[in-house]
């Protein structure tokens, strides 16, 4: 791939792409894989099932591409397939009963004191030992509001749940977690 | 009503957003891994008829078998069209002379 590809637009890419060159389409995924990695993290339970989350979303934009109409930006587009496709794994580990809480990720927290950090990083694991508990639909909205600093409408969007149905989602998740909590530390 | 739960809940949210995964390790050479996987998905996906040739063995030797079966069968020579219009059109004539007709 050369710098002039690199230049490209996003609908030149996908214009290559749908034309047959496979390299335009490796190019769109090293522009977003960064972005899809990181939304994807926050719901994969290890690194081999954030693996698998992230090459099924770009397949299923790969073979969707062209229902992609420039209207959007593209990123937003695959931020909803992203969205979709995390929902459905969470939906898939309820059904097979695997619980683990943990994950085998390294975080890297943004706070340079050692305190600072270890503080984030106790938060953070009790935070998704919490969210291991919530139902899928409710981890979505949590993360995606909470974590992810999305609006109820961008929710709304991205999930195809009405904005009421998301509001209704997010307060039963927050009454489950702050339930948990209490229960943990009462324990 | 907001209290101390939510107050520990918005704390450990805040430093949740304050830590990052880091999934740089996983995101190497992830782009030829997903373009070899579509290509192996394409491959596995063609249509009905660039199988279907292969069939072709398996007729032949269906035409084989039906044929040498019917040749098998069919040996005794009485059994061929012609002589049996013939039998059929002399027994139809005996019986008409005994009749009288």
């Amino acid at each position: 791939m050369g710098d002039g590809m690199n230049e490209m637009t996003d609908e030149a890419i996908i214009k290559a792409t749908l034309a047959g060159d496979d390299d335009a389409f490796a190019l769109l995924v090293a522009r977003y894989k960064r972005r899809v990695f990181s939304l994807s993290a926050r719901f994969a339970r290890d690194g081999d099932e954030l693996e698998d989350i992230c090459q099924e979303v770009f397949i299923k934009a790969y073979e969707n591409l062209k229902g992609f109409r420039n209207d959007a930006p593209f990123e937003n587009w695959l931020t909803r397939i992203t969205v979709h496709t995390c929902y459905d794994t969470l939906r898939r580990n309820r059904r097979s009963k695997n619980h683990t809480p943990l994950q085998d990720l390294t975080y890297e927290v943004k706070d340079t004191t050692l305190e600072a950090r270890q503080e984030a990083r106790e938060a953070h694991e009790l935070l998704t030992w919490a969210m291991a508990k919530l139902s899928p639909d409710e981890r979505v909205v949590v993360t995606l509001l909470e974590l992810e600093e999305k609006s109820v409408r961008e929710v709304a969007d991205l999930t195809s749940w009405s904005e009421g149905n998301v509001r209704v989602r997010a307060h039963r998740a927050r009454k489950a977690l702050k339930r948990i909590l209490e229960e943990s530390h009462v324990r | 009503m907001y209290d101390n739960t939510d107050e520990k809940l918005d704390r450990l949210f805040a430093a949740a957003r304050s830590v990052s995964p880091d999934t740089s390790a996983r995101e190497d050479f992830f782009e030829t891994r997903v373009v070899a996987r579509i290509r192996e998905r394409r491959e596995s996906r063609q249509p009905w008829f660039s199988w279907a040739w292969r069939l072709a063995p398996v007729f032949v030797v269906a035409v084989i078998v039906l044929g040498s079966a019917s040749l098998l069968l069919d040996r005794d020579g009485s059994a061929d069209i012609f002589s049996a219009i013939a039998n059929g059109h002399d027994e139809y004539q005996v019986v008409a002379y005994l009749e009288g007709e």
